[in-house]
């Protein structure tokens, strides 16, 4: 007999899905969905809506996260992703493996966030500089507390917010 | 009061502040305007619609089994309003600590109605059917998700992932295991 549920039309049990995902809890939701059965990971991998909460990163995690993390924002594509970070004092300290993928993904971000009241390495600063940041609308580069003298400048068309302490 | 057919050719004589929680309805009505017309509803069993409207003492929702949860700290104006088309849409994606008991005396549907429920919400557009309560364990407090393996036993699914996929899910997780 065939369960019940399997007769909800994939968009609903998408819809009940993202309904479901609460933003404090999304990455603990979003797998326990993808967990259940290979029905429910199909969906879930199919709907971008599910990986696009807001996403904080810890760029200086020594502990090898970079594939789980490609992963999961190759499945929030081609939608943009509001990304936050824990607080980056000095570049030496980044893993970059884990930047590398946040640089990838960074024409996509709606946000960048870094903790305000928090010094941010200049030099990752200019990493993501590099990028074009088509999609971001909001950007704090904290406190850059540190100088070489030369210019700094965004490609941002459509950034709507941004704060920084220099 | 509006009128509703259902696909069953039954019909409900409804308050009309009621049903405009519909979002569908309530499009019917600003489009139409005052009339008469019964408004038809060729998605919807008498059966569904009935769940649908039917009398509480408060504000709740269904839960995955079927009962209908209480918000018990929630003060009870009408105790005429149904229950699920009471909570707005905006609260639809508020996590659901304020659920302190479960009301014995709610009705229980076996899970083919409460699909139809929901298929009906979906069709109405009553978000606040569809909302995270649908997945979460209403006996814990904190109200947390369930763990897999009960949302499986609950709904009758079969773990089909063979023991390679479980172990590359299991691995794909670990990034996220402190957060």
């Amino acid at each position: 007999m065939v369960s019940p549920i399997r007769t909800l039309p994939v968009e609903l049990l998408a819809k009940i899905f993202e309904l479901f995902i609460d933003d404090n809890t999304h990455i603990r939701d979003v797998y326990l969905i993808s967990r259940v059965c290979s029905h429910w990971r199909q969906i879930a991998h199919s709907t971008p809506q599910l990986w696009t909460r807001p996403l904080t990163v810890d760029l200086c995690k020594e502990k090898d996260i970079a594939d789980g993390l490609k992963a999961w924002l190759a499945r929030s594509t081609p939608l943009p992703l509001p990304i936050s970070f824990m607080p980056v004092t000095q570049a030496g300290h980044v893993n970059p493996a884990i930047l590398d993928e946040v640089l990838t993904v960074a024409p996509r971000s709606s946000s960048l966030l870094f903790p305000p009241m928090y010094d941010t390495s200049l030099p990752l600063v200019r990493r993501l500089a590099q990028r074009s940041l088509d999609s971001l609308e909001e950007m704090d580069l904290g406190i850059i507390d540190e100088t070489d003298n030369l210019p700094l400048a965004f490609i941002v068309p459509r950034l709507r917010n941004s704060a920084s302490s220099i | 009061m509006v009128l509703l057919v259902t696909s069953d050719n039954e019909q409900f004589q409804t308050e009309k502040d009621i049903v405009e929680r519909s979002v569908l309805i309530k499009n019917m009505l600003e489009d139409v305007g005052e009339s008469d017309q019964p408004i038809p509803l060729p998605n919807v069993s008498s059966s569904v619609l009935k769940k649908v409207t039917q009398p509480s003492t408060g504000p709740t929702e269904i839960d995955v089994r079927g009962r209908y949860l209480s918000t018990a700290s929630t003060t009870v104006e009408s105790p005429s309003r149904p229950p699920i088309l009471e909570q707005s849409q905006d609260e639809t994606r508020k996590r659901t600590t304020d659920i302190s008991e479960w009301d014995q005396k709610f009705i229980t549907v076996d899970q083919e109605m409460l699909f139809e429920i929901i298929l009906a919400a979906n069709y109405l557009d009553i978000k606040s059917l569809l909302c995270r309560r649908w997945l979460q364990d209403g006996s814990q407090h904190d109200q947390g998700a369930r763990p897999p393996e009960e949302i499986r036993k609950l709904f009758n699914i079969v773990n089909d992932f063979t023991p390679e996929e479980e172990a590359q899910i299991k691995k794909e997780n670990e990034w996220a295991e402190d957060r």
